[in-house]
């Protein structure tokens, strides 16, 4: 140090160095605590931007004491930063990743805003394609953000489709019900060149598919309901339904074990629609399917 | 040197001799600081940080007298250290990392202090986002504190969003004003399954607690079918201007349900 002639001998400078650490970390806990105590207004943002600028300023404090105390040379500190750079680039590299998913998402466009997904357990209407994080709505119509690294690394389900793309597979052979839905969505193919732009620029042959799985307790009354009658309830239940959405809701049963398993596939021209019905769909089914459970408490 | 011409076995003696001097001043010093919390009430961080800064001080004067001992050569111990060096900062990737996720929280602003939010399994009310981690208050008054880093990988939901007001202001520093106005609005969603029983009769009782819990929580709960399984699943909405009022009366309002229904 430039104030002595020699160097303190190392268990000094250890001596030295622990204490000032132990000051600086006292220094910041007491401030912190003051701050606590002092400001009882809930000002919670600035609060919380004041206790990192702490732990902040405690940081470059230590680094810097460590450099004085230990008269750390600038070549070693140069051969260190290097090495401290590459570290900081590597947890930079998370955040990254987040910004170039984003710019990828946009550029191939698995999905658009708008659309209805399925990504995991999450499910939601695509409001915002941001640069870290894309917003959904869900069906409970909370805001989800998922990471956009996140949507790519994960198995993805679009429930919004066109018929246009649906048409082309269907010549193939690859379609389930490109008839049906042609017929409810009256769609016309466009004769000549412009009448297909106009076409292909408007999105007037979107519609959406939600499915999900529900579990009947058939067993519920005695004697069980039949699954005959399910299945006549559910047939009234879905031509009620068809007026309200526009399409006709489809079902289809699964396992048995305990209770029947039974998959509901609710179609809409808008994601919209199925988010604002859903509940009401699900009340309406359970009226009518179990309508010997409605008679028997009532 | 004075070791200059110690033998091999001499050397290989002084190292573990020294070890052990080490490991015993160790032992002794541990047991001194042990005294002084005792009768000082130091604490018990400040202690641990202490321990653990005497043990990588020991550890660094151990080697130090190794390096000595077995007479290295000065680019031998420049290229241990480069070694080491190189180690130790792979090693602290995970911290910077965490550090870095920090920052980058608190400028994308998925979440700000003092919002009811849901990360990954973890729900809570947020009260201090700090470099290392984030740190929820829990529904059962429990702080938790999820890394930073677990943070930006994991889907997050947050409760609070901003009301966006309906009637625009025709004045134009009063639309500035509002677009600084954060004022926000809770609104938690979780999910209860009722027994099958007749329809009528289920939304009658939850209409009853709703309204019970409409002066708590300044707006009226409400509830929206879910699923269907072994139970008939409704989604509950429970909405208010502050999000401690939620984290204390969810578990109660959900309590009074289910006395309703057993």
């Amino acid at each position: 140090m430039w104030y002595v002639d020699t160097s303190p001998p190392l268990i000094l400078k250890i001596l030295l160095f622990t204490i000032t650490i132990s000051l600086i970390w006292l220094g910041g806990r007491l401030l912190k605590r003051r701050l606590d105590k002092r400001s009882t207004r809930r000002n919670f943002e600035a609060k919380n931007l004041v206790k990192l600028l702490i732990s902040t300023a405690q940081l470059i404090l230590v680094i810097l004491a460590t450099l004085f105390i230990f008269e750390v040379e600038s070549t070693t500190f140069l051969s260190f930063s290097a090495l401290i750079g590459t570290t900081i680039g590597f947890g930079l590299a998370v955040a990254v990743g987040n910004v170039v998913a984003g710019f990828y998402l946009i550029g191939v466009r698995p999905f658009g805003i708008g659309d209805f997904i399925q990504v995991g357990s999450i499910e939601g209407i695509v409001t915002e394609i941001g640069l870290n994080y894309t917003k959904l709505i869900g069906m409970d119509s909370t805001v989800i953000l998922v990471p956009n690294k996140t949507l790519l690394d994960a198995k993805l389900l679009n429930c919004t489709m066109r018929l246009r793309e649906l048409e082309g597979r269907s010549q193939v052979g690859h379609d389930l019900d490109f008839d049906q839905l042609a017929s409810e969505l009256s769609y016309r193919d466009g004769k000549g060149f412009f009448q297909e732009f106009k076409q292909e620029l408007s999105e007037s042959d979107e519609f959406t598919k939600y499915s999900f799985q529900i579990q009947l307790k058939l067993n519920i009354v005695s004697p069980d309901i039949a699954l005959s009658s399910v299945v006549e309830r559910m047939d009234a239940l879905c031509k009620r339904w068809k007026k309200q959405l526009g399409f006709m809701p489809r079902y289809y049963f699964g396992k048995n074990i305990f209770r029947q398993d039974m998959q509901v596939i609710l179609v809409a021209s808008e994601p919209i629609t199925l988010v604002h019905n859903h509940g009401a769909f699900l009340a309406d089914l359970y009226q009518s399917v179990f309508a010997e459970l409605q008679e028997v408490t009532t | 040197m004075i070791l200059d011409n110690i033998s091999t076995q001499g050397i290989f003696l002084i190292v573990v001799i020294s070890l052990g001097l080490l490991y015993i001043f160790n032992k002794i010093l541990l047991f001194l600081l042990t005294r002084v919390v005792d009768s000082k009430q130091l604490p018990a961080d400040l202690f641990n940080a202490i321990k653990v800064l005497t043990r990588f001080a020991l550890a660094m004067v151990w080697i130090y007298i190794t390096i000595v001992v077995l007479n290295l050569a000065e680019s031998t111990v420049i290229g241990l250290s480069v070694i080491l060096g190189s180690v130790l900062s792979f090693a602290s990737i995970y911290t910077i990392q965490n550090f870095v996720s920090g920052l980058y929280i608190l400028t994308t602003e998925p979440f700000s202090v003092n919002d009811l939010v849901r990360i990954g399994a973890s729900e809570g009310v947020v009260i201090e986002i700090s470099l290392n981690y984030t740190r929820l208050l829990n529904f059962d008054g429990m702080v938790e504190s999820i890394p930073n880093k677990k943070i930006l990988g994991s889907s997050i939901i947050n409760y609070d969003q901003p009301i966006t007001s309906t009637s625009k202001s025709e004045n134009f520093i009063d639309s500035i004003k509002q677009q600084f106005d954060d004022t926000e609005v809770t609104k938690y969603t979780f999910v209860w399954g009722t027994p099958l029983i007749d329809y009528r009769n289920i939304i009658d009782r939850l209409d009853s607690i709703c309204e019970e819990y409409q002066d708590i929580f300044g707006y009226r709960p409400t509830y929206l079918p879910y699923t269907i399984n072994h139970r008939f699943e409704f989604s509950f909405i429970l909405k208010a201007d502050d999000p401690m009022t939620i984290l204390r009366h969810k578990t109660d309002f959900l309590d009074k349900i289910s006395l309703q229904f057993h």
